[in-house]
């Protein structure tokens, strides 16, 4: 496959390098003031960053638009490049300092590519933003394949309260095929494993938790027996909607259909809130969810708060989620995949007649 | 008086032109032609500062009539959408392409390239007196600017 050319405008930022550098989510920039603009409907309470390096990264997940061997556009027009400006990390942690002093932001998150100086930038990186803004609880959302347990300890040292690990696909033959030997690159679903129990040992339940892609071939038996496993290894469990990005490997296939997207958010609700049994669901001979057996009551709780349709994502310093990437898989003219605030009851009226329950509820 | 409206938010300066007529809450301008009797329609720079880097644009057809306060066609920035809205009534004659193929021009190069449509429009003499023009051009910015930032728009 063709190497990615990079257009001259972007040519400067081949040398804007982490930990120096790093990328900051749109959204984040905006909340910080470093990018014009508004949120709409919501604001953006977790800072976002991403290490920067030349190549992107060097692995080469088919959905992404860091991919070593992505095929690109003719501009390499990627919602990564587009969506995330690049700015001196000493910037960025000045201006959160700031921030803070004004408002608490709800958590910096910094997050690595695969590259062999990301461990080392990484701990530069969060250093740098503890430096300016002690108080701020940090995430890391690290390449697990990089990692081991003394490494996972210095993360802990550094005063990470919480691990992401980017596991995306729900099955080892998902995984292998969009991250793993499939691809050529570096990913290993083992050791993925290996490292998501030994960070769950060191940061404690429900600190640690697992990215999911909800869209990448997955049966919904595949989703929900991963919900389970995580449920009784209090490990989190975050979903982010599929979303062909142009120029990767990935960019035709599909979104899968919003009503999938919405039973798939409240089965993982209700496994996680309401212990909601395996025996209650049934599947067809695909896997596909057929029947679902669970009280009205519940159903109409858990649906009527909206919660279960919110994005997933880590808690601020008072355990209320913090980072919910507003619009970040689905664009703002479009229908919500995730609510990056409480749905309100007109919302919920959408979401009911997008999940159409009835199909699949056994009464 | 000044030929321009300057004003800072954080540490990037804006600019706002006297020489054309602006929607008092829509920020969107209209230069009027007088030899032709058009107008040039675009969305001033305060207007764009709330809003971020444009993503999207649609425009209504050439030949669709307008009102005033009518959406002329809807925008898209990075994080939310809008309507852009007419600052007049009359007939979309002509409309910026380049603008919908490269929505960055309307951030880049906000009073000449990066205009909207132009309209022939049906009552300039009276709704042009409606709109902020060059007299209350400095009142009008800073008061839009106090505003902004207690809407938390920007900075
Ligand atoms: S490891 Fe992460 S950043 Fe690198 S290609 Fe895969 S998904 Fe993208
Ligand atoms: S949920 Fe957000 S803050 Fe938590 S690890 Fe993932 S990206 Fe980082």
């Amino acid at each position: 496959m063709a190497k990615v050319t990079i257009p001259v405008s972007e040519q400067a930022e081949q040398f804007q390098i982490s930990p120096d550098y790093v990328r900051i989510s749109m959204a984040a920039a905006i909340e910080l003031g470093l990018k014009p603009g508004r949120i709409e409907r919501a604001s953006c309470d977790c800072i976002n960053l991403l290490q920067n390096y030349p190549e992107g990264c060097y692995a080469n997940c088919t959905y992404c638009g860091l991919a070593r061997e992505r095929p690109g556009l003719p501009e390499d027009n990627t919602f990564i490049r587009v969506g995330w400006p690049l700015y001196s990390t000493d910037l960025i942690a000045e201006r959160i300092a700031i921030r803070e002093a004004k408002k608490e932001v709800g958590r910096v998150c910094v997050s690595q590519v695969q590259d062999h100086r990301a461990n080392e930038d990484m701990m530069e990186i969060i250093r740098r933003v503890r430096l300016k803004a002690p108080q701020v609880p940090v995430a890391a959302l690290v390449s697990a394949t990089l990692l081991n347990e003394a490494k996972l300890l210095e993360i802990r040292a550094a005063g990470v309260d919480i691990i992401g690990i980017g596991l995306d696909g729900a099955t080892e033959e998902i995984f292998d095929e969009a991250r793993g030997k499939k691809t050529r690159g570096p990913h290993k679903w083992d050791y993925h494993w290996e490292i998501i129990r030994m960070a769950r040992k060191l940061f404690g339940p429900m600190n640690v938790n697992c990215h999911i892609i909800v869209g990448l071939g997955e049966t919904d038996r595949d989703l929900f027996n991963l919900f389970l496993q995580l449920r009784n290894e209090q490990i989190a469990g975050y979903l982010f909607a599929f979303n062909p990005e142009p120029g990767t490997a990935t960019q035709d296939l599909p979104r899968q259909p919003i009503y999938r997207h919405r039973r798939v958010q409240l089965i993982k609700y209700l496994i996680e809130n309401y212990e909601l049994s395996p025996a209650a669901i049934t599947y067809d001979a695909a896997g596909g969810l057929l029947k679902l057996d669970a009280p009205l009551a519940m159903l109409d709780e858990a649906i009527n708060s909206g919660l279960p349709f919110m994005t997933n994502g880590c808690p601020d310093r008072h355990g209320v989620m913090a980072c919910n990437r507003p619009y970040g898989s689905y664009r703002p003219s479009e229908e919500y995949r995730d609510y990056p605030f409480v749905p309100t009851a007109e919302d919920v009226r959408v979401i009911r007649e997008q999940m159409c329950l009835d199909e699949v509820w056994a009464a | 008086m000044s030929n321009t409206q300057e004003f800072k938010i954080g540490a990037d300066l804006f600019s706002i032109p006297a020489d054309r007529f602006y929607g008092r809450d829509n920020h969107m301008w209209a230069l009027y032609d007088h030899v032709t009797g058009y107008a040039t329609i675009g969305m001033d720079s305060l207007g764009l500062a709330s809003l971020g880097d444009l993503a999207y644009v649609s425009l209504l057809p050439v030949g669709t009539k307008v009102e005033r306060g009518e959406s002329l066609g809807t925008l898209e920035a990075a994080k939310m959408t809008g309507d852009l809205t007419s600052p007049i009534s009359g007939e979309i004659v002509e409309r910026n392409d380049l603008t919908v193929r490269n929505p960055a021009l309307v951030n880049q190069e906000t009073y000449t390239n990066g205009w909207l449509v132009v309209i022939k429009p049906s009552d300039w003499e009276h709704e042009s007196k409606q709109m902020v023009s060059v007299v209350e051009l400095p009142d009008w910015v800073d008061a839009e600017l106090v505003r902004y930032r207690q809407q938390g728009w920007i900075d």
